[in-house]
């Protein structure tokens, strides 16, 4: 599988690209009135507002720095108040894919947590790369938050 | 309209006041003086013709008065003689005759006539023509009488009259008996005398006996019978008078001139001598017995003949002018004569009294100086007057003018600020320095200003009590003063140990003329060594010159370095510039690069999604992705080369501002330096020739040159003392002025005070 790289902190992480509709550059957000303190602001995504998630915040780090590599990554989401809405990730270093074969993917000794919204990889060139799980980063709670 | 002073107007004014009736006064005089001059010509000419015509009246007098007294004198003697004749008998004839030559006294002629003895009484009178021999009677009449005496005898029945004893003298001295008075004249007249003492009377006047003209009385004698047989004659010459001769002689007419008688006509005189024009009484006797008839003035006129004309047609004390011109025999000089005559007709006398006209002229040059030294006082005393009145004016001026003049001077000290000063003019009270001063001559006369009630008095007070108000003020200024008298006293101390140092001088200089000899020797060494120091200095001229001229490359070389820093510096920025636009494109390759990568990733992502048929296509985009990455990774280098590349410009920009301004800093400096070491030649250059001078000065004048350049060390020493002294002096002066300056700043404060 093919995934995207992209730095949260200082950790890499790695999303399947299935999950990707579009990595768009950064762009000058709309500040409207944010549900939450991890909500960037809204864009335009081709004529729909979207909104935009800062990872960073998010997972209770410091906020993205507004930097060339730092990029949008609008992924489909849906919930069962909102079914089918795309929904903008806010990371940095948006440069790289990987691909990840199955044995890479299956090799981990570790117990996969559940509730944990990242399994780490180790690959050959990149070190260990955390697989970023978004049902789990992003339940419904916070979906309804962010799109409501 | 002028611009005078109030004195100067006072004074103007006093002048004019006594110059005026001077001028005026002179002025009338000097007119005066031509009028009062004619007239006092006219006043003298009457005068000297009255004085003249006087002269004339009074020989007149004379003359008139001895006529009747030596007439009287004739009837006296007249009488007597008669007297004694009647004592001496009876007159009568005998016989026998005497034979006469009886001589005519008019025309000589002598004719013989025989006449008998005339006898008086008994005696008779004999022929005596000797005057040693006594004639009885006439010789007794004249001795007593002192006149002459005649006794005629009858010769004929005409009557003429022979004289037969005489006291009368011929010319040589005899007696002159035997001449005889014709009845008859040679005129053809009859003799006056004749014909009156034939008619029995006295004939009494002038005759002309033997020769001269004599006062006379002829008296007829007669017999018993009462015959006339003779005449009784008593005469006194007429001329004999002395006392009149001497008056007229010496009648002095004016200053120079004098009397002169003449005879008028010759009219009952001899025939042998004409009479008239004959002078008779003349000044000193001078022309006595001369003829003056033909006496001309300068223009030929025969002035005596024309006065003799008309003189006798004048009556008694009528006088005749004239005015003659008369050249001077002697000196050639002509003089103007006034002339006044008159007629004195019984003894046919013309009276000529004559003056020059230049006898009077002094009383008119008197009268003329007497007016010129009463203008000359006139105008002297207008003069005094003058100077009277300036130094009145002068004064009075002063009196007026002064207090002001002394008002307007405190007014503008005042005014100046010189307090003092005013104060001391006035006589301020409070100025205790002024109090000191009262007794000289202007504080009493400030004195006497304010004690007058008069306006210039009160403005006087006035301005003193101004001042006293204004002394107030001073009491700071005084304290200055204190100082300034203290620091005076240290300069006076410091002047007395200049004056020691100049005593040390003195010693110096006789210890000079003690080291002449010593010093000579040196003088040689010393020349030697100006030697040296020539060569020397010429040396370090020509190094100097040598250092000037490298000094002029340096700069000349650092002048273009720092141009050439100049170009590097702009150089630099251009490539900082470039520098910056390198950048700029940087930026938009990692832009692009950016864009190919994001591209890339999107494209990664839909080949991911299309599975097998996106395979290619995502090696694709995995290959483009690679060069974006390339790219990004090449741009990063080149923007890092950038920035170091900025970095190294700008630190060499600022190591090259630095660098230009250190290498302008030198050009200053080189340029100083080449312009220190133009003046070192020019002092090397300008020393050499003034060491040649001393060289030659030296060389000249050796010994002198010597003894003075060592006296110069001691002298040296006493400067150096006399320098501690001065910098003494110095300190000393810089504290007066430092007080002076307080003073000042305390005047100043009271001027705005």
């Amino acid at each position: 599988m093919l995934a995207l790289l992209f730095t949260i902190g200082t950790e890499r992480f790695g999303l399947d690209a299935s999950e990707i509709v579009e990595v768009a550059p950064y762009v000058e957000l709309l500040h409207g009135s944010q549900p939450h303190d991890f909500v960037a602001g809204e864009f335009s995504y081709r004529g729909t507002p979207t909104p935009i998630i800062d990872l960073g915040l998010l997972t209770g780090q410091s906020a993205c720095p507004p930097l060339l590599s730092t990029r949008i990554i609008l992924v489909r989401r849906a919930s069962p108040k909102y079914p089918d809405r795309i929904i903008g990730l806010l990371a940095e270093k948006v440069t790289e894919t990987v691909t990840i074969t199955p044995a890479q993917l299956h090799t981990t000794d570790q117990q996969i947590d559940e509730a944990a919204f990242k399994t780490p990889l180790t690959l050959d060139g990149y070190g260990t790369v955390q697989l970023l799980h978004l049902d789990r980063l992003l339940p419904t709670v916070v979906l309804d938050l962010v799109l409501g | 309209m002028f611009d005078l002073n109030l004195r100067n107007k006072i004074i103007i004014l006093g002048v004019l006041a006594a110059l005026v009736p001077t001028v005026t006064g002179s002025l009338l005089v000097y007119w005066k003086e031509q009028r009062v001059n004619a007239q006092m010509q006219k006043a003298i000419d009457n005068y000297s013709y009255q004085l003249i015509d006087r002269a004339a009246d009074d020989a007149y007098s004379t003359v008139e008065i001895s006529n009747s007294m030596i007439q009287k004198y004739v009837d006296h003697s007249l009488s007597m003689g008669q007297s004694l004749l009647k004592y001496g008998g009876e007159v009568h004839f005998t016989n026998p005759n005497v034979t006469w030559n009886a001589i005519n006294q008019f025309n000589l002629k002598s004719t013989t006539v025989s006449l008998p003895r005339f006898m008086v009484g008994n005696t008779w009178l004999q022929p005596n023509p000797d005057f040693k021999i006594k004639t009885p009677i006439i010789d007794e009449v004249t001795d007593i009488t002192t006149a002459t005496c005649t006794i005629f005898q009858r010769i004929n029945e005409a009557g003429d009259m022979l004289r037969v004893a005489t006291s009368v003298p011929n010319k040589d001295g005899s007696r002159a008996i035997s001449t005889y008075i014709p009845a008859v004249n040679p005129d053809g007249k009859p003799n006056p005398v004749i014909a009156s003492v034939l008619g029995g009377e006295t004939f009494r006047g002038r005759a002309f006996v033997v020769n001269n003209w004599y006062m006379t009385a002829y008296a007829p004698l007669r017999n018993s019978k009462g015959e006339i047989i003779g005449m009784f004659y008593v005469g006194i010459r007429r001329d004999a008078a002395p006392a009149m001769r001497k008056i007229l002689a010496e009648t002095q007419v004016g200053k120079t001139g004098a009397i002169y008688i003449l005879y008028a006509t010759s009219s009952g005189a001899s025939e042998a001598r004409d009479l008239r024009g004959e002078c008779v009484i003349s000044k000193d006797a001078k022309y006595d017995g001369q003829n003056l008839i033909n006496e001309q003035d300068v223009d030929g006129k025969y002035y005596i003949q024309d006065i003799l004309q008309h003189a006798v047609k004048l009556r008694p004390n009528e006088s005749g002018e004239m005015h003659v011109m008369l050249r001077n025999p002697a000196n050639g000089e002509v003089t103007h004569q006034i002339l006044q005559y008159q007629y004195f007709k019984p003894w046919d006398w013309v009276i000529i009294a004559q003056a020059p006209q230049s006898d009077f002229d002094e009383a008119r040059e008197n009268t003329h100086r007497e007016l010129r030294s009463l203008l000359y006082l006139s105008i002297g005393g207008g003069v005094i007057g003058l100077a009277i009145a300036i130094w009145l004016a002068l004064f009075i001026s002063a009196h007026i003018a002064r207090p002001i003049a002394q008002v307007t001077v405190i007014a503008g000290r005042i005014a100046e600020g010189n307090l003092l000063e005013a104060g001391q003019l006035a006589g301020a009270e409070t100025c205790s320095l002024t109090k000191k001063r009262i007794d000289d001559g202007n504080s009493s006369v400030t004195e006497r200003f304010s004690k007058t009630r008069d306006e210039t008095g009160r403005l006087f007070c006035a301005v003193r009590t101004m001042i006293d108000n204004l002394y107030s003020l001073i009491s700071q200024v005084k304290s200055a003063s204190i100082q300034l008298i203290s620091t005076a006293t240290q300069i006076s101390a410091t002047s007395k140990q200049q004056e020691s140092t100049v005593q040390n001088f003195g010693t110096s200089t006789s210890e000079i003329a003690a080291a002449v000899k010593e010093i000579s020797a040196t003088s040689q060494e010393l020349l030697k060594t100006m030697d040296d120091v020539t060569i020397v200095a010429n040396q370090t001229g020509s190094q100097a010159a040598a250092a000037h001229t490298s000094i002029g490359g340096m700069e000349e070389a650092m002048r273009k370095l720092a141009q050439s820093t100049g170009t590097i510096s702009s150089k630099l920025s251009i490539i900082n510039d470039k520098a910056n636009n390198i950048g700029s494109v940087i930026t938009t390759i990692t832009k692009v690069a950016d864009q190919t990568n994001l591209l890339s990733l999107n494209a990664a992502i839909e080949a991911e999604k299309a599975g097998e048929y996106g395979l290619g296509f995502s090696v694709v985009a995995r290959e483009i992705r690679r060069l974006a990455d390339q790219t990004a990774v090449a741009t990063l280098d080149i923007e890092q080369m950038i920035r170091e590349m900025q970095t190294s410009v700008s630190t060499g920009v600022m190591e090259m501002d630095k660098f230009s301004e250190e290498v302008r800093r030198g050009v200053d400096t080189a340029s100083q330096l080449g312009q220190q070491f133009g003046r070192i030649i020019d002092q090397v250059q300008a020393l050499t020739p003034r060491f040649e001078a001393v060289h030659e000065g030296m060389q000249a004048q050796s010994q002198g040159a010597q003894q003075i350049n060592d006296a110069m060390l001691q002298l040296t020493d006493a400067a150096r003392q006399s320098a501690v002294s001065i910098r003494e002096f110095n300190l000393a002066a810089e504290q007066l002025h430092r007080a002076v300056q307080g003073l000042k700043e305390e005047i100043t404060k009271f001027k705005v005070a």
